[in-house]
């Protein structure tokens, strides 16, 4: 049976997030709360007695924890940081969320995050417990979906961690896309490294480690840097459809939609896709198309300078022009050539901070 | 059972000799202790006809001890014995093998000893031919024939030691050399304080040791060196005991600067004493106190007087304090400028600011080596061996052996010399105030005077005296209420610094409030379904938390800056900083109609300044314009603030210009001065701020940038223009 662990030092949030969590999961894993009730030996650090606890449970499939601990009695400043290393050593996905106000939602902050992606852990957006019982159901069940993968079919396990990920999202022939966005040295891809000889590439260790490997990637890289897949906003600029009316415009495009894992935590289109469907119909963008198809949508123009948009900015979320924006920032995935950041957002920011 | 036993050839002694001691006036040295510990009165030792002598008048050898002791390689007598035998010295030997240090000073030894035994006196007289020995198989078996006579009457006990063949040929040096660096072994500090190991106060009983080393006396250097001794700028004692170690320091004039006593076990059985003298290179150090200043100074700067020493049973240990030997790291750490303590054993906390101020550091003000004069007086105890935690010497008699009781006696001493440091600074800064003070005191003086004269003149009109005499007065009254702003603004600089501590809290705090206005917020939209008057709370509520939002990610970005302002912050958009701090406060300005402008073209780089302290001083000077803008009666109608950066011939230049009330030249000069402030008032002030230390900070960060501040002429329609400028390197 697959389990779920839950970090939270406060017996009252445990209980409400269990509760709200068994809701959405319907059965399909166990939560098991951490109530940090066993005595750590003095001798050890807290990362290693509680690894020495987790390792004895099978079938842990991930760990949520409140990013604010330090009131276990037993474990008096544990912080979450030193749970994620237990998880990162026992190859167990993990993901986090705090009661204080996400810094992602602060401009400087998510531009200092965006920053350092690649050594990241994966951060509910939510803000509340409901929310956060959602976005932990459909993790576990992203992850899941690629662990059973793993388990069903072998030749997976044989293949290279892009060639992998391209056949659990669906799409093989998007392998090498796919591949660019591991380029460069990836913290979140090294940790399957030391487990990489050629002796034992598709041994059990592996195969146990994949899942929380590449679905962080696919969280942290793909599905948030627009350029193989692009997100609501990202393809209303892509499609030069105004973002309010890309929601009426978007069943035209059904066929793009991703549907691999992870994609009930958001909507996304597959970039190619889009852009294949536009000129197989002879239209250069989304506006000619939807009136070819009886819709009058708007243009998606760039809130600041009003001239058509096209690319993302990952600090407005908003559609960016590429003459407005900064691209080929060396720091960004390779691949994601729609994610931009406004020109004056990036002069503004790192005007104070280093890059 | 057959059995099998050590066998030992006639080099054994060569070796003995040879390899354990390097230096020829360490060998004398050991030969010299063994006078001492034969309670000897006198050692003299003196050259001629290609032999070196040594002679004792101490208690000598009888035929017994002739051959149980000084035959018997590494004889234990002397760790058997700790005292001599009639003045109940501590003896200075303990491996019995000192003596064959004669091998290494030549080939060819005659030992001639007188001895009382019983009840006669006797001399033995004995010859050793080290090249013939060394070539023995057996040195059992070596026969070295001895007579024993009886003396004449004129001859007293004590043991002579001709050493002939000797190592150097030259006579002549080896006399200087050895006499210069046997002085400074065998009669080492004679001005300094040597606490319970003074050997003069060992027994009363004893009178004493004297060694008479050839060649001529020196002038006499010893009331020079006293005089000197006496006026050192400060004196450190270190009294180490089984259970405690005390700290001393006095000023010249004996004042007491610090005592301080731990309680502790020590590692090291008999303790230590050390007296540090230090002499730091300060104005008028020997005016007035019967010293020759420049005489001093020589004697001080000459490596052979300065330095650390360490002295164990009146014999001072090489390599300590022995020419640029750096046994307590000074020298290290003052090429590294090393900033924190490296004695364990250093009670006094760093001040806060000692890692960005060097100033405010007292590590930098540590002593060199060539400032100290001092020793380290100890009595090690090798014979025994089994406690291997105390003071050991070295077999080559060179330093000692590295073990725990080293490193503490090293660790202490470098202890006691980082509190010198520590008190000097003190010491230091308390004098700088007192001369500020002083000085402004006779400033306040001269001007009473001045008044007084003037009043005193028959010539000058009621009228004119009464004018001239009010602005004396002004003048003396304006310099007390600057000394007063100094002061007060000193300390609350200080405190301010304190309150970055906080802001960390603050912002973790504001996280888990806007969290909570979030979620009240969501009831709020609830609520507004059944009473619409909700709408405008909302409203508000929602743009609050935006801006506060806005201002925390600012905050927590600056702060996160400033920890990053040792990195090359490279070049980067002076417009970009101007948009920053104004979007920061744009509901501020817009809710009071002021008109902001940025004229920066995009281009325009700012030089390698640290990002945190840019925007600081942009931050200020633009708070300081809007408060000018909209404060009080003085508001202007249509409030402006503009904010213009360009660079020019190998210059970044920044301003910031208001049309509010303006600067009246009458306090232009003061407003850089802390606490100085007109926007302190909270009817006039808006941002509720106004500590009146913002320009004081800007002034000081930009300078030690290398940049300056100043008021300039403000644009068309603009009353005040703060104008920074900031060097561009090539």
């Amino acid at each position: 049976m697959n389990r779920i662990l839950l970090f939270d030092d406060v017996e009252e949030n445990r209980t409400s997030i269990s509760e709200a969590l068994s809701a959405e999961l319907k059965g399909d894993a166990i939560i098991e709360p951490f109530v940090g009730d066993s005595v750590p030996d003095k001798d050890q650090t807290y990362e290693r007695s509680i690894e020495n606890q987790l390792s004895k449970l099978s079938g842990i499939s991930l760990i949520a924890c409140d990013k604010e601990l330090g009131l276990y009695d037993n474990y008096r400043g544990l912080s979450a940081n030193a749970v994620s290393v237990v998880a990162r050593n026992l190859g167990i996905p993990f993901c986090q969320y705090s009661r204080n106000v996400d810094g992602s939602a602060r401009e400087i902050q998510r531009f200092r995050r965006l920053r350092s992606w690649d050594s990241e852990e994966i951060t509910l957006e939510g803000e509340e417990v409901g929310a956060w019982a959602v976005e932990i159901a459909w993790l576990f069940r992203g992850f899941n979906r690629i662990a059973v993968a793993y388990a069903q079919k072998a030749e997976i396990s044989k293949l290279k961690p892009s060639d992998a990920l391209a056949q659990i999202m669906g799409r093989p022939d998007y392998a090498t896309r796919i591949s660019l966005y591991g380029a460069g040295d990836q913290s979140v891809l090294t940790e399957i490294f030391a487990f990489l000889d050629d002796s034992d590439s598709s041994g059990p260790t592996l195969q146990h480690r994949m899942p929380r490997v590449l679905g962080t990637w696919l969280l942290l890289s793909i599905l948030r840097f627009p350029g193989l897949l692009v997100n609501t906003v990202a393809a209303a600029s892509l499609l030069n459809i105004a973002v309010s009316d890309f929601d009426s415009a978007k069943d035209e495009f059904e066929s793009a939609r991703y549907t691999g894992p992870f994609e009930d935590l958001g909507e996304w289109w597959w970039r190619e896709e889009l852009e294949i469907l536009l000129a197989d119909a002879g239209f250069s963008d989304g506006v000619a198309y939807m009136r070819d198809r009886g819709v009058e949508v708007g243009s998606c123009l760039d809130p600041s300078t009003n001239e058509r948009a096209g690319c993302y900015c990952m600090i407005t979320k908003q559609p960016v022009s590429r003459t407005n924006s900064t691209g080929d920032i060396n720091w960004f995935p390779s691949g994601a050539d729609l994610s931009r950041i406004q020109n004056d957002k990036y002069e503004e920011i790192t005007s104070l901070v280093n890059v | 059972m057959p059995s099998a036993s050590f066998q030992t050839q006639g080099r054994l002694l060569q070796e003995l000799g040879e390899r354990l001691v390097a230096r020829a006036d360490v060998a004398l040295t050991e030969l010299i202790k063994n006078a001492y510990d034969a309670d000897a009165t006198e050692c003299e030792v003196e050259f001629g006809d290609g032999q070196l002598i040594v002679r004792d008048d101490g208690h000598g050898m009888t035929e017994e001890e002739f051959l149980s002791k000084w035959m018997q390689i590494a004889t234990p007598d002397k760790q058997r014995n700790r005292l001599s035998r009639k003045f109940e010295r501590n003896v200075t030997g303990s491996k019995g093998i000192g003596r064959f240090a004669v091998r290494f000073l030549g080939k060819r030894l005659e030992l001639e000893t007188i001895a009382a035994s019983g009840g006669e006196i006797l001399k033995l007289k004995v010859t050793f031919d080290w090249a013939a020995i060394d070539k023995r198989p057996e040195l059992q078996k070596v026969k070295i024939p001895y007579t024993l006579s009886s003396t004449r009457p004129n001859e007293r006990v004590g043991t002579t030691l001709k050493i002939s063949g000797l190592r150097s040929p030259n006579e002549e040096t080896i006399t200087k050399d050895l006499r210069t660096s046997l002085l400074s072994i065998a009669h080492p500090y004679a001005g300094l304080e040597k606490g319970r190991f003074d050997r003069r106060i060992q027994s009363d009983a004893d009178p004493g040791f004297n060694i008479l080393l050839p060649g001529p006396d020196e002038d006499d250097e010893s009331d020079l060196t006293s005089a000197i001794l006496d006026n050192a700028f400060a004196k450190l004692t270190i009294d180490c005991r089984k259970s405690y170690v005390e700290f001393s320091i006095l000023d010249n004039r004996d004042r007491k600067l610090l005592k301080r006593r731990i309680e502790r076990r020590s590692q090291l059985e008999n303790g230590f004493f050390a007296d540090i003298r230090y002499f730091p290179r300060r104005k008028g150090m020997f005016v007035g106190r019967g010293v020759d200043g420049r005489k001093a100074w020589k004697w001080i700067g000459n490596n052979e007087n300065n330095g650390i020493g360490i002295v164990d049973h009146g014999f001072r240990i090489r390599p300590y304090g022995f020419g640029e030997d750096d046994w307590l790291q000074l020298s290290y750490d003052a090429a590294h400028r090393s900033r924190d303590w490296r004695s364990p054993f250093t009670m006094v906390k760093m001040p806060q600011d000692a890692k960005s101020n060097a100033k405010a550091n007292p590590m930098l003000y540590l002593p060199g080596f060539h400032q100290l004069i001092g020793a380290v007086f100890v009595e090690s105890d090798p014979a025994q061996t089994s406690h291997a935690k105390d003071l050991t010497p070295s077999m080559d008699r060179e330093g000692f052996v590295d073990n725990e009781g080293f490193r503490e006696l090293r660790d202490l001493v470098r202890a006691g010399l980082e509190l010198l440091a520590y008190v000097d600074h003190r010491e230091q800064r308390k004098n700088e105030e007192r001369r500020r003070e002083e000085e402004a005191s006779e400033f306040r003086k001269d001007l009473d005077a001045a008044v007084d004269f003037i009043e005193s003149v028959p010539g000058l009109a009621v009228r004119d005296r009464r004018q001239v005499v009010a602005r004396f007065e002004q003048l003396s009254a304006d310099l007390e209420e600057k000394e007063e702003y100094y002061r007060i603004g000193t300390q609350k600089l200080e405190m301010m610094g304190l309150l970055g501590v906080m802001a960390g809290f603050i912002t973790h705090e504001m996280d888990r409030v806007l969290h909570d206005l979030k979620d009240l917020l969501r009831k709020t939209k609830q609520l507004e379904k059944k009473d619409k008057t909700l709408a405008k709370i909302r409203a508000r509520i929602e743009s609050s938390l935006a801006t506060v939002s806005g201002q925390l990610d600012y905050a927590t970005a600056f702060v996160g800056s400033v920890h990053a302002s040792a990195e090359d912050p490279g070049e980067y958009s002076a417009r970009g900083t101007a948009m920053m701090i104004k979007n920061r406060l744009q509901s501020f300005y817009e809710e009071r109609g002021v008109d902001v402008s940025v004229d920066i073209r995009r281009e325009v780089r700012v030089p390698n300044v640290p990002k945190a302290l840019y925007h600081g001083v942009a931050m200020n000077l633009f708070t300081n314009a809007l408060k000018a803008a909209v404060g009080g009666e003085s508001a202007s109608k249509d409030p402006r603030v503009v904010i213009k950066s360009w660079n020019e011939k190998g210059k970044h230049i920044f301003e910031v210009a208001d049309n509010g009330i303006g600067i009246p030249p009458s306090i232009e000069k003061r407003i850089w001065d802390p606490l100085f402030t007109t926007t302190s008032s909270g009817e006039f002030n808006p941002l509720g701020s106004g500590m009146g230390l913002g320009l004081t900070l800007v002034k000081k960060l930009v300078g030690d940038v290398g940049g300056s501040i100043r008021l300039v002429t403000p644009p068309p329609e603009f009353s005040t223009c703060f104008r920074v400028e900031f060097p561009i390197s090539d």
